[in-house]
């Protein structure tokens, strides 16, 4: 509420960080995982002195350079970029928490990259020994990375005993830290041994022994998915009770856990089959296919996390429109609005001097005006007037009764939504305009 | 009217103000360091053009590592100016928000667009491409800090672009100023880039054919440099002569002349000294112009907010973290260096 809100039409403004950010985290699990599989595999294909596959690797690491290090390191900074223009209270707040997480981020993405370049560029010009362990310092850089990165969107899910009060470790070792963490891992070794898979399937044979690829690949690839099992029932076991009733009242939700489960056993069952026969099952439509599977379930598994947040943007902290639990009460008290200087600065000037502070008492056309820009500030993180969980679709059926009510009951109308963060006025004016839309008026 | 506008963080900040202004222009250095050789870089090598050039073959086969570890620098420098002044970037980054946002996929095709032309792939047209996408990303970026730091403008620019309290986002604030800014640091770039090249021919690179191209660029490069930042820098100077201080002043404006100066000496008696020195006065110049440019946006945002005001959390912890993480980092860099050197001297398979 501290800042102007940028409204993007029929999307939302929050609705850019998801494009971004679901590729980014296939990408950049992929590098992760990929790390570990490209300097086992090249120790091993050193080990064996098979020059194929020594040949082959080299062209998968330009593969891999050019997807990771481009198009993941870029979208990393776009999500950043991104929850600073549609949520800037909350990328403020964990920016003051984790300034020195994200400092230490930016340092280990340092030696990733120097890391990758040299054991792509200098291919065949290393000792095979340093090659691999310059292999190894790449993968550990990678897994340090996320392992910082999850701690941050650990900590968005469960701040655990963190007050504004507690240091920077308080809140970076939150209860869902290490869950996710295990999560995440598991998740890279699977998503990478399923685009190495396709980066395989399209190679000529010429000697190649995909069939060692494979076996050596399905290793890591069955330990990724152990992690992501466990992994997975400990987040469920540690997540709040909000979030946990998120996910079963909310049809969406529930549904892409479903996904997330059916894809997550499909590649399983596919890595064990894939160890057990080798590259027959490596056809360019099978693991395309398979790589959807995997990119399903990570961006199934994103979409539960984001989803089961609400209605906070930070646990207990900030709320979904930005303002903070503590400040709750008194926003209810004070009203919106005053505690939005643009808003106010908006309406003062667009309608008369003052006249953010009497909603009530001004024409209705006026009231519709002050109801419109409520929404934008109280509800348009979520919902758009049409487009992506348009309110003009949801209100159709409501009676003026019941758009009153379920604006005056937020939070127990629907335990995802946050309390009405504003005085009777306002409610009034939000109401005016819910009611003038529900009528198919924009 | 501004001051109900700001909101400062409630969190305070997580140690003294000093660390994170310390941190800002370091990070800021690294970042231009690197920006400067693909925004001149670039343009350059297109302009060398034959493929028979070696400069700009080298060029355009190094760009992948400026733009790589330029990015990584440029998120030092944004990282602590959200941290020391959120109140002031968000408002001004938001009422341009389709520009800001834009910068991200314009980056990705530009990345591309330069790992095209360092493969030879439409070398021409990638490499223009990538040339005029750095310029665009360029003036975005100042004209979201000219904005950051002129919170009067805000209530002007948010009255003629919101609707219903919430803006469109669809408006730059590219005003002259922030034309001279840019101005001012793509004329630094050329110089950066003479620099480098001055380095690499010297110090970097055996081959004496690539070492004469090297050489007879540096000096013209440089003086266009020093050419575009003499004209900017004159017109844009009186605006902020009283926000800085003199022996800053002095620095941020000498550089450039000496190192003009340097580039001349360089080209009529090429030399390893010389060189050295050209890109000592070089980063020189660009420390002085990063303690410049945030000396002008700590006094423009003073009058509005005192950071030194800002509680402190005093989380030691976090710090100590980083400076840890970054230790090993380091070590694990030299090792890397060392790794490289050993296999570049031959005497590794």
């Amino acid at each position: 509420m501290d800042f102007p809100v940028w409204y993007v039409p029929y999307l939302t403004a929050p609705l850019l960080i998801p494009l971004i950010a679901v590729p980014h985290v296939i990408v950049a699990q992929f590098a992760v995982g990929g790390g570990f599989l490209l300097a086992d595999l090249t120790r091993r294909a050193y080990g064996a002195n098979d020059l194929a596959i020594l040949a082959y690797l080299r062209g998968l690491t330009r593969t891999f350079v050019l997807i990771t290090i481009v198009f993941g390191a870029v979208t990393g900074v776009g999500i950043w970029w991104t929850i600073g223009l549609t949520s800037p209270e909350t990328t403020s707040a964990l920016i003051h928490i984790f300034v020195f997480g994200w400092a230490a981020e930016w340092a280990v993405f340092v030696l990733e990259l120097a890391a990758a370049f040299v054991f792509y560029y200098f291919w065949g010009r290393l000792e095979p020994r340093e090659h691999v362990i310059v292999g190894w310092m790449y993968a550990a850089a990678a897994w340090v990375s996320l392992v910082l990165i999850t701690g941050i969107t650990a900590f968005m899910l469960t701040t655990g005993g963190w007050t504004p009060e507690k240091s920077f470790l308080t809140a970076f070792f939150n209860p869902s830290f290490a869950p996710q963490v295990l999560l995440r891992t598991g998740g890279s070794l699977a998503i990478a041994a399923l685009g190495i898979g396709v980066h395989l399937s399209f190679q000529k044979d010429h000697g190649l022994d995909k069939d060692l690829i494979i076996r050596w690949m399905s290793r890591w690839a069955l330990a990724g998915v152990i992690l992501i099992l466990v992994g997975g029932a400990w987040y469920l076991a540690v997540m709040p009770d909000h979030a946990r009733l998120n996910l079963i009242r909310a049809p969406i939700l529930l549904a892409m856990t479903g996904i997330n489960f059916f894809v997550t056993l499909l590649v399983t069952a596919a890595l064990t089959w894939g160890h057990m026969v080798g590259s027959r099952w490596i056809t360019p439509p099978a693991a395309v296919l398979l790589f959807f599977a995997g990119a399903a379930a990570i961006t199934t598994g994103e979409f539960v996390r984001e989803g089961t947040r609400k209605p906070y943007r930070i646990d207990r902290y900030i709320f979904s429109p930005g303002i903070r639990a503590s400040d709750v009460t008194d926003v209810q008290r004070s009203g919106l609005i005053r505690r939005a200087p643009w808003l106010q600065h908006y309406l003062d000037r667009e309608l008369s001097p003052g006249a953010s502070l009497r909603a009530a008492d001004l024409p209705p056309a006026g009231r519709v005006e002050v109801g419109k820009s409520i929404f934008r500030y109280h509800c348009s993180s979520c919902h758009a007037e049409w487009g992506y969980n348009g309110i003009v679709p949801i209100l159709r059926p409501w009676t003026p009764e019941l758009i009153r009510d379920t604006v005056r009951n937020l939070h127990r109308a629907n335990p995802a939504m946050p309390p009405w963060m504003g005085n009777e006025n306002e409610r009034e004016a939000l109401a005016a305009y819910l009611m003038q839309l529900s009528q198919g008026r924009p | 009217m501004v001051e109900t506008l700001l909101r400062g963080e409630p969190l305070g900040l997580p140690v003294p103000a000093a660390w994170l202004y310390a941190l800002k222009v370091f990070g800021f250095v690294l970042h231009m360091i690197f920006m400067n050789l693909w925004l001149a870089g670039m343009p350059t090598a297109l302009l060398l053009g034959s493929s028979k050039h070696r400069v700009s073959q080298r060029l355009f086969k190094a760009m992948p590592f400026f733009v790589a570890f330029g990015i990584n620098a440029g998120i030092v420098p944004l990282l602590f100016l959200q941290t020391l002044y959120p109140q002031f970037f968000y408002p001004a980054t938001v009422l341009q928000a389709w520009f800001w946002f834009l910068i991200i996929p314009l980056l990705i095709v530009a990345y591309y667009a330069v790992y095209l032309a360092a493969f030879n792939r439409f070398r021409i047209a990638a490499a223009a491409l990538a040339s005029i996408l750095f310029i665009w990303i360029g003036l975005t970026f100042s004209s979201a800090m000219n904005l950051t730091a002129a919170p009067e403008q805000w209530p002007a620019i948010f009255s003629a672009t919101a609707e219903a309290g919430s803006v469109h986002g669809r408006y730059l604030y590219l005003n002259a100023e922030a034309l001279l800014r840019f101005l001012i640091m793509a004329g630094m770039s050329f110089g950066t880039l003479a620099a480098f090249l001055a380095l690499d021919g010297e110090v970097f690179t055996a081959n004496a054919a690539y070492k004469n191209e090297a050489r007879r660029l540096v000096a013209p490069l440089y003086l266009l440099g020093f050419v575009v930042f003499a004209g900017a820098a004159l017109v844009y100077a009186p605006a902020v002569k009283e926000s800085l201080p003199q022996w800053l002043w002095f620095f941020a404006a000498a550089c450039m002349p000496v190192g003009a100066l340097l580039s001349i000496i360089y080209w009529r008696r090429p030399a390893k000294q010389i060189a050295c020195s050209l890109v000592l006065v070089q980063f020189i110049a660009l420390l002085a112009n990063a303690l410049a440019r945030q000396s002008v946006q700590s006094l423009s945002l003073e009058k509005w907010a005192r950071v030194d005001a800002m509680p402190v959390r005093g989380d030691w912890d976090s710090l100590i973290l980083f400076f840890v993480v970054l230790l090993i980092v380091l070590f694990s860099l030299a090792w890397l260096a060392r790794v490289v050197l050993r296999a570049d001297h031959g005497s590794a398979r």
